[in-house]
């Protein structure tokens, strides 16, 4: 038997992943933010309390040639509402782009990874709150030997209102779909890298890879090798070529 | 208070409400998000309330209650453990085999004992919370205890319950 010292040990933790999910310092009191900034990764990350600045942020919807955006809401109360395909379509979409390059285990899944408001600027009601929900899934992925933890996200997005920060990359393919790709570190005392690959489809939805050499991108977790199992340039190939 | 406002200052504490009564990261942001899209259509109403705050954590812990029915038809069961974060003591063993055993409760029963050793209710607020009688709710937190393995005879007085 145990007491009630361990229960609330179990609520701090709990806690604890709130605001490592939302990335909230524990501990502290949140504060109104005067601008919400969508950093890379944040997307399938991190909460975003969209205020004022017309960023953020969304789930997944998907199959850029069956998804269709809601209509404009009617009501200006009525937030606009997306939803994407679920998580057995978005895995079944993985499998097959990355065909040989790796395989791959889903530990985590769920409609809500990417699910979020987006208020233009929610602060004066002046636009109601866009929800987009789809599909997310983590898990590890193993390539070429190299095993290390990935989370991949798809959702409409237009590529307008995204402030990266950072030193990443961007181009446009032929088919106009645009590609940003870049390195930054992993969140944890362990350490890490993670690799971000976004692509903006012109369809106007979006999708997040990220991998990692931790267990998971999102930090706090153990290495589980030397370098994330794929390359940019790879993760680049796994979100153009068969999507 | 402007829903903008409201957002920005509670969704963390939401956000960590949602997550205990959940125990998903993913499950409680998505709730939050539901729940903040529908507070957003009556906000009129909801901010004149004198506790706006206590009436939007309710709808997270009724939206919770109604979710997971629905989950359970198109989720997975699996839950992701943080992993590697190092040092294995005890201490920390003690406090993950809780989380799992709060995970494992029947649904209620774990709203109900976040209501009141998280959020602090009184056993009649948890009651209206949860549509059901005063004398449910103490039978619930009582066998959710006996799940959890808890003794309260065993628990330090500054742990102790205070009602």
């Amino acid at each position: 038997m145990t007491d009630l010292r361990v229960l609330a040990d179990a609520f701090t933790e709990l806690e604890r992943r709130a605001d490592a999910a939302t990335g909230t310092p524990h501990a502290t009191v949140p504060a109104p933010r005067a601008a919400a900034r969508l950093v890379p990764f944040a997307a399938a990350a991190a909460v975003v309390v969209g205020i004022a600045a017309g960023v953020g942020v969304l789930a997944p919807a998907f199959d850029s040639g069956s998804q269709t955006m809601a209509p404009p809401s009617t009501r200006a109360t009525t937030p606009a509402r997306t939803e994407g395909p679920d998580v057995r379509e978005l895995t079944d979409r993985f499998r097959a782009a990355l065909g040989d390059r790796a395989t791959f285990t889903v530990t985590e899944s769920g409609p809500g990874l990417g699910t979020k408001i987006e208020p233009h600027d929610v602060s004066t009601g002046a636009t109601p709150p866009e929800v987009r929900i789809g599909a997310s899934i983590r898990g590890t992925l193993t390539a070429g030997g190299v095993t290390g933890g990935f989370d991949l996200t798809g959702y409409p997005m237009a590529m307008g209102g995204t402030s990266w920060t950072g030193d990443f990359e961007e181009h446009t393919l032929p088919d106009g779909t645009r590609v940003v790709s870049g390195e930054f570190s992993a969140r944890g005392p362990a350490g890490g890298l993670n690799r971000y690959v976004q692509t903006y489809r012109p369809d106007g939805n979006s999708f997040i890879l990220v991998v990692s050499n931790q267990r998971s991108p999102h930090g706090n977790t153990e290495l589980l090798g030397p370098h994330p199992p794929l390359t940019l340039d790879q993760m680049v190939a796994v979100l153009t070529d068969r999507w | 208070m402007e829903f903008g406002a409201y957002v920005a200052r509670q969704r963390p504490a939401l956000m960590r409400f949602a997550t205990v009564l959940t125990c998903q990261t993913w499950l409680a942001e998505d709730l939050v998000s539901d729940v903040l899209c529908r507070a957003y259509e009556r906000w009129d109403r909801i901010s004149r309330m004198d506790q706006p705050h206590a009436y939007v954590r309710r709808m997270v812990v009724n939206e919770y209650l109604s979710w997971r029915r629905r989950l359970a038809r198109v989720t997975p069961r699996a839950e992701v453990e943080p992993a590697g974060y190092g040092d294995g003591t005890d201490e920390r063993a003690e406090r993950d085999a809780m989380i799992r055993r709060l995970a494992g409760l029947p649904r209620r029963q774990r709203a109900a004992v976040v209501l009141r050793y998280y959020a602090g209710l009184p056993d009649s607020e948890i009651a209206a919370l949860l549509g059901c009688r005063e004398t449910t709710v103490r039978s619930q937190i009582f066998r959710a205890l006996a799940a959890l393995r808890i003794d309260l005879a065993e628990s330090s007085p500054t742990y102790q319950e205070t009602r």
